[in-house]
């Protein structure tokens, strides 16, 4: 893979809350990473922490009226969209950025073939009709490897298997040649086999259209397979990034080795999985200092005071803890 | 959808339903070609002639004359007339209605969600009939304003259920996934929910179909609906009443089809129900 591609995305301190009820809920608070042309980035972290949410973000998609991005920038090709109209917006979503998301099953509308759901993105951005949609259609449908698409894009969602689903609403993402795209856990739900099937399709139309992938999981063998990058994050914010073969090698905050060693892994001869001990932290009113205190092996009374900044402790590896020269 | 409708089957009720049905609406609209008589032509000499099967009866008046020797029969059939008319495109108007307001209000919930299903709460809670005899009453009785009167009470269940499903749609991933790919709310209301709440909406739309055609002949039974001397079945009911006992035909004529039509229309309906969404058998 080149990984000397521009700068395609530039997220910087991206804060996203929720307003409710009972008080403030932090799920994105300070997020800032960058995407180069036809690079990965791996989003990693236990569920709920804002993985999801960081996607939602960087397409104004987050949930109304309760949520709302408070601060920062997501600039695409030096476009700050958080200064974008609603109708600037629309545009650029399935166009520049698309998604993947986990679920094939609820992901198509069952009324419409799938012919349909493809044509309709190519529809809205492209503005084509008749015999060159259809057209645009098939090689869609080609580009992911359905196999005779003029025969499968007249077929309705219900009369698919989940990873044929999956390999349409790839179709769909990717219909506009987007610069960004953004797969939210799409194999989670699928079979393994399956499962790897996907994620080398991915790979070959990445190289193929040069497109940048946020990719988001939980999966550290899939992070390991797919990644140039990798953000790991815990309660909303990023507590380490590095080059995937260097975070591997050498995770730094405690959280990383947690998560790491709570993977099984064939080479090491460890007797048992470890779990992470306690819960992750309600983001509803977080307390001050680091969000991992409660369940870090290596905590120090200073670390519930103030938040830990981001640290380089090597080329492009940043961590964000206070114990960071210790450990 | 298709797959289920081998699940419905046509029973001989369903059957004999759909003929009779069909028999209305064929009458109704060829009404000029098929009736006997005109539906308004009086003869004082051939006033309350029996059916011709009872003594006196001719079938020159196949199911007897009225007070002023109309031809039932014929005033029957320009009487279905009316009936499927208002019932048909109250149901569209009450059904278009209640389908835009569902649809926004469960698509965009707090206020304004709050604000439309409160109106429709208090449409509901009016006593129907009550509601519509005013309505008509301040409009003035004619085709049209009976038409509005019912739809307007009609739309507010519409209303409910389309925003029902449209809450629990608009939660879907394909929902999001029309965001993502750049989709207005025009459209997404329009091109993705629109299609998944019309089955449930289908459903409602013919189960009310017999009951708004009730709700038409009370009202002119009444006389608040069809103004007189067009022929309505409700009117017709009531213009026989105190006659009951000496020329029973009168009203039990436009009784019978009455009920012929709405148990028609309900079978239908309960088919329909079942072979789009046997989910809604509580509807």
């Amino acid at each position: 893979m080149t990984k000397s591609g521009r700068e395609i995305l530039k997220v910087s301190n991206l804060k996203t809350y929720f307003f409710t009820r009972s008080g403030i809920v932090k799920a994105v608070d300070g997020v800032s990473f960058s995407l180069r042309e036809g690079e990965t980035v791996g989003l990693v972290g236990e569920s709920g922490c804002g993985k999801s949410m960081t996607a939602l973000s960087i397409l104004r998609l987050v949930p109304q009226p309760a949520g709302r991005i408070v601060e920062g920038k997501i600039l695409l090709d030096g476009e700050n969209l958080l200064e974008k109209s609603e109708r600037e917006m629309r545009k650029i979503r399935g166009k520049k950025i698309s998604m993947i998301l986990q679920d094939p099953m609820s992901s198509l509308n069952p009324v419409y073939t799938v012919g349909d759901q493809v044509g309709e993105t190519i529809r809205i951005h492209q503005k084509l009709k008749g015999a060159r949609l259809v057209t645009k259609i098939k090689e869609a449908l080609h580009l992911v490897r359905i196999p005779s698409p003029e025969v499968r894009m007249r077929d309705y969602p219900h009369q698919m298997s989940g990873g044929m689903r999956q390999r349409v609403i790839g179709a769909i993402a990717l219909s506009c040649q987007p610069r960004v795209l953004i797969a939210d856990e799409p194999t989670t739900s699928l079979d393994v086999t399956i499962q790897a099937q996907y994620l080398t399709l991915l790979k070959e139309v990445q190289q193929a259209m040069n497109v940048s992938i946020i990719f988001i999981t939980h999966d550290f063998s899939v992070v390991a397979r797919m990644c140039d990058v990798v953000l790991v994050m815990y309660a909303g914010k990023i507590v380490e990034s590095a080059r995937v073969r260097e975070l591997f090698n050498n995770p730094i905050h405690p959280y990383t080795i947690a998560l790491l060693r709570s993977v099984p892994r064939l080479e090491a001869k460890i007797e048992k999985l470890s779990a992470i001990n306690g819960q992750p932290p309600p983001l509803l009113n977080p307390p001050d200092g680091c969000r991992f205190v409660p369940r870090c092996p290596e905590s120090i009374t200073s670390c519930q005071h103030t938040d830990p900044p981001m640290v380089a402790v090597g080329q492009n590896h940043h961590v964000s803890c206070w114990r960071v020269k210790q450990l | 959808m298709k797959m289920k409708i081998s699940r419905a089957r046509l029973t001989p009720v369903v059957l004999a339903s759909a003929i009779i049905i069909t028999i209305i609406i064929v009458t109704a609209v060829f009404a000029d070609y098929i009736a006997p008589h005109s539906p308004y032509e009086t003869s004082l000499s051939q006033r309350l002639t029996p059916p011709f099967w009872q003594e006196g009866g001719s079938l020159a008046y196949p199911l007897g004359t009225d007070l002023v020797g109309r031809d039932i029969l014929s005033r029957l059939i320009y009487g279905a007339r009316a009936s499927i008319i208002v019932a048909v495109a109250t149901i569209l108007l009450a059904g278009t209605i209640g389908l835009v307001i569902g649809l926004i209000s469960g698509y965009s919930g707090g206020l304004v969600d709050a604000v439309l299903m409160r109106i429709a709460d208090a449409v509901l809670t009016f006593p129907l009939i009550l509601l519509a005899i005013l309505l008509v009453i301040v409009l003035g009785p004619s085709f049209i304003n009976v038409i509005i009167a019912i739809a307007f009470m009609l739309w507010a269940r519409y209303a409910r259920v389309v925003r029902g499903e449209v809450i629990s749609l608009k939660e879907r991933d394909f929902v999001t996934l029309a965001k993502i790919a750049g989709c207005s709310t025009t459209r997404i209301l329009s091109r993705h929910l629109f299609p998944n709440v019309q089955n449930p909406l289908m459903v409602l739309m013919t189960l009310q179909v017999g009951w708004v055609i009730v709700v038409e002949a009370t009202l002119s039974f009444l006389g608040a609906g069809v103004p007189p001397p067009a022929p309505a079945w409700g009117s017709m009911v009531a213009e026989g009443r105190n006659y009951l006992t000496q020329a029973w035909w009168v009203t039990g004529m436009p009784g019978l089809a009455i009920i012929l039509t709405v148990l028609s229309f309900n079978m239908i309906g309960d088919w329909i129900r079942d072979i789009l969404d046997p989910r809604l058998r509580q509807v």
